[in-house]
């Protein structure tokens, strides 16, 4: 293939499509009056409708990947993983049969209160039990990092400290002096730094994507130069 | 024309495009701009080195991954972090595992990989089909994988860069517990602390940014990392004065940004 084909046909509709959805940010109202406004507006969405249909495209790819990669662990019986493997494909193919019988679009109604009944009491319960498990990992995490070694441990100490009792009942009624020096704290010492710490990282997005329009940055395209 | 209240952020963007511009064209005609080391890109190589050592897998994250949401310039910031760890996998002979949460990243991920092994003159090892590794676009079914990941295959070393969200510390407590190096990054404020603690090295917001510009040694690109740096010394600047006019009682810097 050309290089012309490979690499800057796609730099030229990238900068393209990045200009015309930069204009349609900075003259376009949320209400359009103007006939150009209403026109760059439909233009803006219909490329939005393309990118997510493109986006939702590669979902066949995430499909292909899984059954590729597990169905070789169960071939193989890769010791310590064949078995999740099988199970996982077993599941993936119970819900896309369970799914697509209770697809409301396709105008099949069969298994539709079977979906549900998975979705709520399997696959929810299951999501909100590691989500309840990271209390464990944030635990761990402080008995490690909460340690007087230097200054700005012994700093971290203290101010996590604090803020930790300002959530606690006891010392909420008993001592609400703690509540307000948190609270001081995440105003003007968090907050400040937030700002900080936001304003850079706009900075950077923005100089990624002036490199990206201008063809400097092709990491999108797969390829690093 | 210009919509009313986004006129200052039009200035904003076409003068910074301008000097990056301006800049990559001095620095191409020979102008040298020195630049404070990234500890946390360094220590990619040093990363990979420990895996080769250890005879373990790298492992790879760009977290909550996304082309077309709000995040998409943190992906692709992930991504050349990835092509630069694919390189140096291929170079030291190291497996490299990319988990992957949004499906969208594959097919660019399967041909940094396969670029990265090109560019170290070892296409035929490049095994793409089991080194990029789909899990699941759910966010706790993606971090559960990811953690059977870690103590079945237990990598010697964990590099996250990317949108992360309250799965963060459950990726890095498991992967300090397997005993590997970690190299995170990402610009979400809340799992910046995070990562701080539990990660050896730690790419804060911008700095994830530049991982592009910064890992090409390219001097061009270098350009564009010296307009950041401007800006944010403009920012500063627009900052304190603002501060001391809000103070003094007027907001005249507000209303002129407010244009």
């Amino acid at each position: 293939m050309s290089l012309a084909y490979r690499r800057h046909l796609p730099i030229i509709i990238t900068f393209i499509m990045g200009i015309i959805m930069i204009l349609q940010y900075f003259i376009v109202p949320k209400q359009p009056v103007e006939p150009y406004q209403i026109t760059m507006q439909k233009v803006g969405e219909t490329l939005t409708n393309w990118a997510n249909l493109l986006a939702a495209f590669t979902i066949g790819f995430g499909m292909v990947n899984i059954a590729l990669i597990h169905s070789r662990h169960v071939s193989r019986k890769t010791p310590g993983q064949w078995y999740y493997s099988a199970w996982l494909l077993f599941v993936a193919v119970i819900m896309v049969i369970v799914g697509i019988g209770g697809e409301p679009a396709l105008g099949i109604n069969v298994s539709k209160y079977q979906y549900d009944w998975m979705t709520t009491y399997v696959f929810a319960a299951l999501s909100g039990t590691m989500y309840s498990s990271l209390a464990f990992y944030i635990t761990s995490a402080c008995y490690r990092a909460f340690r007087a070694r230097t200054i700005e441990a012994t700093a971290l100490l203290i101010v996590g400290f604090i803020t930790l009792m300002s959530r606690t009942p006891a010392f909420q009624a008993y001592l609400p002096q703690v509540i307000e020096v948190a609270d001081w704290i995440n105003k003007y010492i968090v907050k400040s730094s937030f700002r900080g710490i936001l304003i850079g990282g706009a900075l950077g997005a923005i100089l990624l994507g002036i490199r990206t329009l201008m063809g400097m940055e092709t990491g999108y395209l797969g390829r690093r130069d | 024309m210009i919509v009313s209240g986004r006129f200052m952020e039009f200035v904003a963007l076409i003068l910074i495009w301008v000097l990056a511009m301006i800049a990559i064209d001095k620095i191409k005609k020979g102008w040298t701009v020195s630049f404070r080391r990234i500890a946390g890109l360094d220590a990619l190589e040093e990363a990979v080195g420990r895996a080769a050592e250890m005879g373990r897998p790298v492992h790879f994250t760009s977290g909550l991954n996304s082309l077309t949401g709000t995040w998409a310039p943190l992906t692709v910031a992930g991504l050349a972090v990835f092509g630069e760890v694919a390189r140096l996998c291929a170079r030291y002979r190291v497996p490299v595992i990319y988990s992957v949460y949004g499906t969208q990243v594959i097919p660019i991920a399967h041909e940094l990989y396969k670029q990265a092994f090109l560019a170290e003159g070892r296409p035929e090892e490049a095994k793409p089909e089991e080194a990029i590794r789909y899990l699941s676009s759910s966010q706790f079914a993606y971090a559960a994988a990811v953690q059977g990941i870690a103590e079945r295959e237990r990598p010697a070393a964990n590099i996250m860069v990317g949108p992360f969200y309250a799965e963060s510390l459950i990726f890095a407590e498991t992967f300090y517990r397997v005993g590997a190096i970690q190299v995170a990054g990402t610009a979400r404020l809340y799992q910046i602390p995070f990562f701080a603690i539990v990660g050896d090295y730690v790419l804060i917001g911008e700095e994830c940014y530049a991982a592009g510009a910064y890992l090409t040694k390219d001097p061009a690109h270098t350009g564009s990392l010296f307009v950041q740096d401007l800006g944010k010394m403009v920012a500063i600047v627009l900052g304190v004065i603002g501060a001391l006019l809000t103070t003094a009682g007027t907001k005249a810097i507000v209303e002129f940004l407010k244009l």
